[in-house]
């Protein structure tokens, strides 16, 4: 455990980073799952919530050796997540009192699902973060512009991971993507509008400043941006896009608007992150692979989320947070994507992602 | 940069769209208009068991088809979407091209009741059926098992499939012969549908388009005021002439997906909205993203897709 705890350590260094990377690529994933499970169920320093599930789950989770083994926990309960102290999610083996933020998803209809990050968790996330900036050309070093949620969303940490991980400094702004989704579903297109523009004023006025490097945003404003602002989006050196709604034809206007500029892009929530692993000039298809192995996709059967779809099928997307301070099994998202496999990494990823759509899917319905 | 609505074809024996009316007054008003285009309730237009004898149930049906897709298309529009090319598949296009404004929505209405007058075949008829064809994925020299056969027609072609193996096509024909060439191929290859009994889209339609034609003839068309797109061939109907052909042409030609999706593309459209059940979804290799409209919340998930798209919400309104 020592060793793993590494990654805790605030002087941290580059090479440390990528090490940290290596080390978990290799992790045994049944090895993993034991570890956070013996965690989390420990009698004495487990986490409050999991212990008083326990009794109720019909079989003894410590019994549990192997990962595909972790769906006898059942979907997540959601709801839990809406009404739960987030602190008992967390093993007691976490000193008390906690110190440290909360973190909110969801909450465009209803009450946000909200979890408790220990300081290591958000390393994990920063350094793959990190790992995913080299990885698409963005230099360390560099001015950015975050552009995107803060406050209660961890997309806003954004602005520490690149300037504590990748030596940037970052102007950022805010946008309230709650209010975007409730402006849409009170059909107030036009005010939608005017918040977008709203938006794209506050980025041009850091932008026509000077010295921007890069632009970390959502593909919806970075596309406004794109028609409206062209020529600050060609003056810029990349994009780094977070959103569940890209397509490669979004891409490929992005990387022609940027004039030799990159875009990287990234797929994800507050419960788990998931990097691009790279577009190629003719694919049509976007895939991305989770931060293994905190962090893991499946995608399943619309119809069974135990079921996990052949490779290249599409499904609902279900997402396992194996952190060891954070236990979250068989999360069904709210999006389906394609099952998308790589020899190099050591789980599934995602492709195509888009909202959860259920609907007839039957060939006979064609006609 | 625009959205584009896709109409699908066919007529369902199963009722779709009850949870949109239940939450909608919009549709019911609707549906109220309708049913004194049609003389039907409109329970009978929602729900009810379709009527006994073929054209009559295929009028009715067909009539049940149109409204759910007008009204989906009624409540994007109170939704602030308006679409900038649209198109459709058979019913789905004639649906598409009074929403296009190329007929007045009673029209289209009463064209529908007028087709259950349609006389029913006779007992001693060739029974007649449907049938989806699924071949490997190529170019023209894909194989086509149905080609030569008598008695079986190519009646639509979908396209590929979404993870681009097979290509799907339709046939109609005579039912005998379609089970024949269905026993005759690898197993799954061709799907006699169930409940088909119409050979639409093929030259065995001929005495509905004959019986129709003077009816269809005499129908006020206009010129659309939206760029309107064919399923019969590749591009957009631009003049009255252009839709009354389509109508009339219709019962017995093969429709395409393809001309429609590949037209829209053109068109420079960037997400398509499925309107209502039709055209099973993540089947079909759409060379945009595709959300269908079927439910309540799916009205939501559209308005919200288009901006998460980046399309121009100003471009999609005020048409």
């Amino acid at each position: 455990m020592t060793e793993v705890l590494r990654e805790t350590d605030p002087d941290i260094v580059v090479p440390d980073l990528d090490a940290l990377v290596s080390k978990w690529l290799d992790v045994d994933i049944d090895q993993w799952t034991r570890q956070v499970v013996r965690r989390t169920f420990d009698p004495d320093s487990g986490s409050p919530y999991w212990l008083g599930r326990a009794a109720g789950l019909g079989f003894d989770p410590l019994d549990i050796t192997r990962y595909e083994e972790l769906t006898a926990f059942g979907p997540f309960p959601m709801a839990d997540l809406r009404t739960r102290n987030p602190e008992d999610l967390v093993p007691r083996a976490v000193p008390r009192p906690l110190a440290g933020r909360v973190w909110d998803t969801g909450g465009t209809t209803g009450r946000p699902c909200r979890v408790f990050y220990t300081p290591d968790m958000l390393r994990h996330r920063g350094v793959w973060r990190r790992w995913s900036f080299v990885r698409e050309g963005f230099a360390p070093g560099r001015t950015w512009l975050q552009a995107t949620p803060t406050g209660p969303h961890l997309i806003g940490h954004g602005v520490w991971e690149v300037a504590d991980l990748h030596a940037g400094q970052v102007y950022a702004i805010d946008m309230d993507s709650r209010w975007v989704k409730r402006l849409i579903r009170e059909g107030r297109l036009a005010d939608v509008e005017r918040y977008t523009t709203h938006l794209l004023e506050q980025i041009t006025d850091v932008l026509d400043r000077g010295g921007v490097d890069y632009l970390n945003t959502t593909p919806a404003l970075f596309e406004a941006m794109r028609r409206r602002c062209p020529e600050a989006v060609a003056g810029l050196g990349g994009v780094r896009v977070s959103g569940t709604q890209i397509n490669t034809a979004m891409y490929r206007d992005f990387l022609a608007a940027l004039d030799g500029g990159i875009c990287g892009i990234s797929y994800g929530n507050t419960f788990g992150n998931a990097a691009c692993a790279g577009v190629g000039p003719e694919s049509r298809s976007i895939p991305y692979l989770p931060n293994y192995p905190q962090v893991t996709m499946a995608v399943v059967s619309k119809g069974d989320w135990s079921s996990v779809v052949a490779p290249g099928e599409t499904g609902q997307v279900r997402l396992t947070v194996l952190h060891e301070n954070l236990f979250l099994p068989n999360i069904l998202e709210r999006d389906q994507a394609a099952r998308y496999t790589d020899d190099d990494w050591p789980c599934d990823g995602v492709a195509d992602v888009r909202p959860l759509q259920m609907t007839n899917s039957a060939p006979e319905g064609l006609y | 940069m625009s959205l584009g609505y896709l109409f699908g074809g066919g007529v369902g024996n199963e009722p779709h769209g009850i949870e949109l009316y239940e939450t909608s007054p919009l549709m019911r008003r609707l549906y109220e208009q309708i049913s004194g285009w049609t003389g039907l309730t409109p329970e009978q237009i929602l729900r009810d068991e379709l009527p006994e004898g073929q054209e009559r149930r295929q009028s009715v049906g067909s009539i049940r088809e149109a409204a759910l897709a007008m009204a989906v298309h009624d409540l994007l529009a109170d939704a602030g979407l308006r679409p900038a090319v649209i198109g459709g598949l058979s019913l789905g296009a004639m649906t598409a091209s009074a929403l296009a404004g190329a007929l007045d929505r009673q029209e289209l209405f009463a064209m529908l009741t007028r087709a259950g007058s349609v006389p029913d075949p006779g007992p001693d008829d060739v029974a007649q059926g449907m049938a989806l064809a699924f071949v490997p994925a190529g170019g023209a020299d894909a194989a086509r098992p149905w080609e030569g056969v008598a008695g079986v027609h190519p009646a639509g072609d979908f396209g590929p499939t979404v993870d681009g193996s097979q290509r799907i096509h339709m046939l109609a024909g005579h039912q005998a012969a379609l089970e024949e060439l269905a026993a005759a191929v690898p197993p799954g290859s061709i799907v006699p549908l169930p409940g088909r009994t119409i050979a639409v889209h093929s030259p065995l339609r001929a005495p509905y388009r004959d019986f129709m034609a003077p009816y269809i003839a005499s129908m006020p068309f206009t010129a659309p005021s939206v760029p309107l797109l064919s399923c019969l061939e590749r591009g957009a109907m631009k003049t009255e002439d252009d839709v009354r052909s389509m109508f009339l042409r219709n019962a017995t030609e093969p429709i395409s997906l393809v001309h429609l999706y590949e037209g829209m593309r053109d068109c420079g459209v960037r997400l398509g909205l499925v309107m209502g059940p039709s055209i099973p979804e993540g089947l079909l290799d759409f060379p945009f993203p595709v959300v269908h409209v079927a439910r309540p919340e799916h009205i939501e998930l559209a308005v919200s897709t288009v901006y998460e798209l980046g399309l121009d919400f100003s471009g999609t309104q005020g048409r």
